[in-house]
């Protein structure tokens, strides 16, 4: 299935992407902040995309704007090659849903959990469905109020499996799970996912969890993307240094303080300095830049932040991002050392990209940063 | 829709269906138990002639004091309650239920991830229920149509408007109506239990409106009747007289024609035969099939709003504003994702920033203020918070990245999209 991306009124062919945004908006009602802002992104077809971000970043309505329940305000979504607010029932085909919370019937045993997703979905495959909760142990004739949440999570995502859908979305389906759940989850997905080649975005806020299930990584904040990498370039190419101590030559993405209140910074390269940065430190690092032009974009009234735009070529002047004391901007490298890919690393400045592509700043040959 | 998914639509509805349902059919068992009762005391139509000419055998007398004991025994009010109130109750709990709950308790968003159509999810949900609401009130109204019957001795029951608009087909349909009203606001409010208080005023309201309506209609359709004693068919609009010209006269329109009357001193009599404007019980079926079809129509309508609003429904998303007084009950440090939040504070509209999405006040334990919050609630499990502070348990206490608040005193609480 190809994904079709409207850009400057043609539609362009995306063989190797199941699922696009272009510039998507979404705002509740006139005059409220926006949910999301200007997100581009391209999720490789066969990929396990992580989406992270704080509460309120976004998250949930870029998910519900990817299988129709939510309809964007501006831009334009693509799944499979289907626009699910154009095609609603052509989208729901396409898209293996896991709500945040399970959503069951409690009334409902599981095997009729099965039965009704068999009578909505006649091409649902109900003995795939079936298998993985046998494996799981998990008793067909059992009402759903009758599960631990961990069992309920995985009935959900039995239920989205069994569609064969080419596209998984996944609204915080660990939010409510113990640690050994989560991971028999992720466990259940991955392997799925990685059997059927099939796609998966999953929203979660458990960082470790992502790091071993996930290739790359999605980030919001204040309903804009922060960072779109793969999670091994990600970590690649950022590193943390004490705020104490040199920076080296890299730049400063953002600054975060470790769990035991020591300020640290996230750099993109600084080779030499510093420790590579974990996956949580990364997401750490962007989101407190998010947070900085926000901060920035509020107090200005600016309604598009510096940096957030890659053709802004350096922060305004005026903004936190020129200010030493809060985040000083800098300037990093065009592309990671070792990156197959095109993209540097997509930091909050360089994350409006309007190509499929996880960064289009690279071509500039200069990222600016946070 | 198939066969399964009627099933599991019952299965949904399994308690409002055998609670009500079975008490109906308790209710059946018992009006039948009166009706043969009554009809064992052998009191017929010429007993009740007897007693419109003032005479009652010995026979009728005993048959009578026997019907009337029965007639106001307790079983005979106990059926016609139960008879009266349980497919209405039925109909307005199963009605709102049925988009109203899934939209409450999220399971919307799991179906409609599942159903490519929302059209087939609704009408695979709606066609059971509805068929077991209709079954239902057909099987009261036409028990109480037996009941009218027994209660009324000689009276046809299909010839006969009395107790018109509470028995058979006509019952059956402002049943039907209840529901689809009652699903169009389970799907507008998208709460069970306050669909359900608001239902039933509307329901209330809509068909005593409408059987005011009606009886308009009716009062413009009556026609004069001589006599003045209710064969049991007719519908009676007045008491009063009838003009040489055939036409009717009411109380009014002798006093004013005969001066006699005009003098408290001085006994009259009316110089014309008594009459009643009526509408014959014959026209029964012509005005139980309008006042059906306009019930239907309307359930119609409701049903297509209903199914407007599941195509534009968001699933799992409310919109609350409220008004409140909170205090902070306890601050806590969110979740290392989070980014810090130096002085979460109290979200009131002028200490929230959208933008930074957090508080500028200070957050301390104690500390209280008033004000509107808005925020977003997520039906069923964790919610998302995008803006100030949302209520998020049934025991007002809110949390908002990570501070606890406990909700005061709330003052109204406006849902919407």
């Amino acid at each position: 299935m190809l994904s079709l991306v409207e850009a400057n009124g043609e539609d362009e062919v995306l063989e190797d992407v199941a699922l696009v945004a272009h510039g998507v908006g979404k705002r509740y009602r006139r005059g409220r902040p926006w949910a999301l802002r200007d997100v581009d992104f391209a999720v490789p077809r066969g990929s396990i995309t992580a989406l992270v971000g704080p509460n309120g970043a976004g998250k949930s309505t870029l998910i519900k704007g990817c299988i129709g329940f939510e309809r964007p305000t501006a831009g334009r979504l693509v799944v499979d090659g289907i626009d699910p607010w154009r095609d609603r029932g052509g989208a729901v085909k396409r898209v293996g849903y896991v709500p945040q919370a399970a959503s069951l019937y409690r009334e409902l045993t599981v095997d009729e959990h099965l039965a009704m997703a068999l009578a909505y979905r006649p091409r649902f495959d109900r003995p795939h469905a079936e298998a993985r909760l046998r494996d799981l142990d998990i008793p067909l004739d059992a009402r759903a109020d009758e599960l631990s949440g961990g069992q309920q999570a995985q009935v959900g995502l039995a239920l989205a499996l069994g569609t064969r859908a080419p596209v998984l979305l996944l609204d915080e389906p660990l939010a409510s799970l113990d640690p050994l759940a989560r991971r028999e989850f992720l466990h259940v997905l991955v392997a799925s996912v990685r059997a059927e080649g099939s796609t998966a975005l999953l929203s979660s806020h458990v960082i470790t969890d992502i790091e071993q299930a996930c290739d790359r990584l999605l980030v919001l904040g204040g309903g804009r993307k922060l960072l779109d990498l793969s999670i091994a370039e990600a970590c690649a190419t950022h590193r943390v240094v004490a705020l104490d101590g040199g920076i080296g030559g890299g730049g400063v993405v953002g600054r975060f303080p470790s769990p035991l209140g020591e300020p640290l910074a996230l750099v993109v390269g600084g080779a030499g300095s510093g420790r590579p940065a974990t996956l949580e430190e990364v997401v750490l690092g962007h989101l407190a830049a998010g947070r900085a032009v926000a901060r920035w974009a509020a107090g200005t009234g600016s309604s598009s932040s510096p940096g957030l735009s890659s053709s802004a070529p350096a922060p305004a002047s005026g903004s936190p991002l020129a200010s030493p004391s809060a985040f000083p901007s800098a300037s990093a490298p065009a592309s990671a050392p070792g990156s197959g890919s095109s993209s540097a690393p997509a930091s909050a400045t360089s994350s409006s990209s309007a190509s499929a592509s996880p960064s289009a700043t690279a071509a500039s040959g200069e990222e600016v940063l946070v | 829709m198939n066969r399964t998914s009627l099933r599991l639509a019952l299965r949904l509805h399994r308690f409002e269906i055998r609670v009500l349902a079975g008490l109906t059919v308790f209710g059946v068992a018992l009006a039948l138990l009166v009706c043969s009762w009554l009809d064992g005391t052998g009191l017929g139509r010429d007993c009740l002639q007897e007693r419109y000419a003032g005479s009652l055998s010995e026979a009728c007398l005993r048959a009578q004091t026997v019907f009337d004991d029965t007639q106001r025994g307790m079983s005979a009010m106990v059926a016609q309650a139960v008879l009266y109130a349980a497919p209405f109750l039925l109909a307005a709990m199963a009605g709102v239920a049925l988009v109203g709950r899934e939209l409450e308790r999220g399971t919307a968003r799991l179906a409609w991830s599942l159903a490519p159509s929302r059209f087939t999810w609704f009408a695979s949900r709606l066609v059971p229920v509805l068929a077991v609401v209709a079954v239902v009130a057909l099987t009261a109204g036409l028990a109480l149509d037996r009941f009218s019957a027994s209660m009324q001795p000689g009276m046809n029951p299909w010839a006969s408007l009395h107790d018109f608009g509470n028995r058979g087909i006509d019952l059956a349909a402002r049943v039907v109506f209840a529901f689809a009203v009652a699903v169009l606001i389970g799907a507008a409010i998208g709460r069970a239990l306050p669909a359900l208080l608001v239902a039933v005023v509307v329901v209330w309201l809509g068909l005593a409106g409408g059987s005011y309506l009606h009886t308009k209609i009716l009062a413009s359709e009556a026609v004069t009747v001589a006599g003045s004693v209710n064969d049991l068919g007719n519908l009676t609009i007045d008491y009063g007289f009838m003009a040489p010209d055939g036409r009717f006269l009411s109380w009014n329109d002798v006093q004013g024609m005969v001066p006699a009357s005009q003098d408290p001193n001085t006994p009259w009599m009316p110089p014309y035969p008594e009459a009643q404007l009526a509408v014959p019980g014959s026209r029964y079926p012509f005005v139980v099939g309008r006042e059906v079809a306009a019930l239907l129509g309307g359930a119609g309508v409701a049903l297509g709003l209903a199914f407007v609003l599941v195509r534009r429904a968001r699933p799992g998303l409310r919109l609350v504003t409220r008004r409140v007084r909170v205090s902070v009950v306890r601050g806590s440090r969110p979740h290392a994702l989070l980014p810090p939040l130096p002085s979460p504070g109290l979200c009131t509209p002028a200490s929230w920033s959208p933008a930074s999405g957090e508080c500028s006040a200070g957050a301390r334990p104690g500390a209280s203020a008033r004000g509107s919050v808005w925020g977003e609630r997520s039906a069923g499990g964790p919610p998302e918070r995008r803006g100030p502070p949302e209520r998020l348990g049934r025991l007002g206490v809110a949390t908002v990245a990570g501070v606890e608040l406990r909700e005061v005193r709330p003052r109204g609480d406006r849902p919407s999209a």
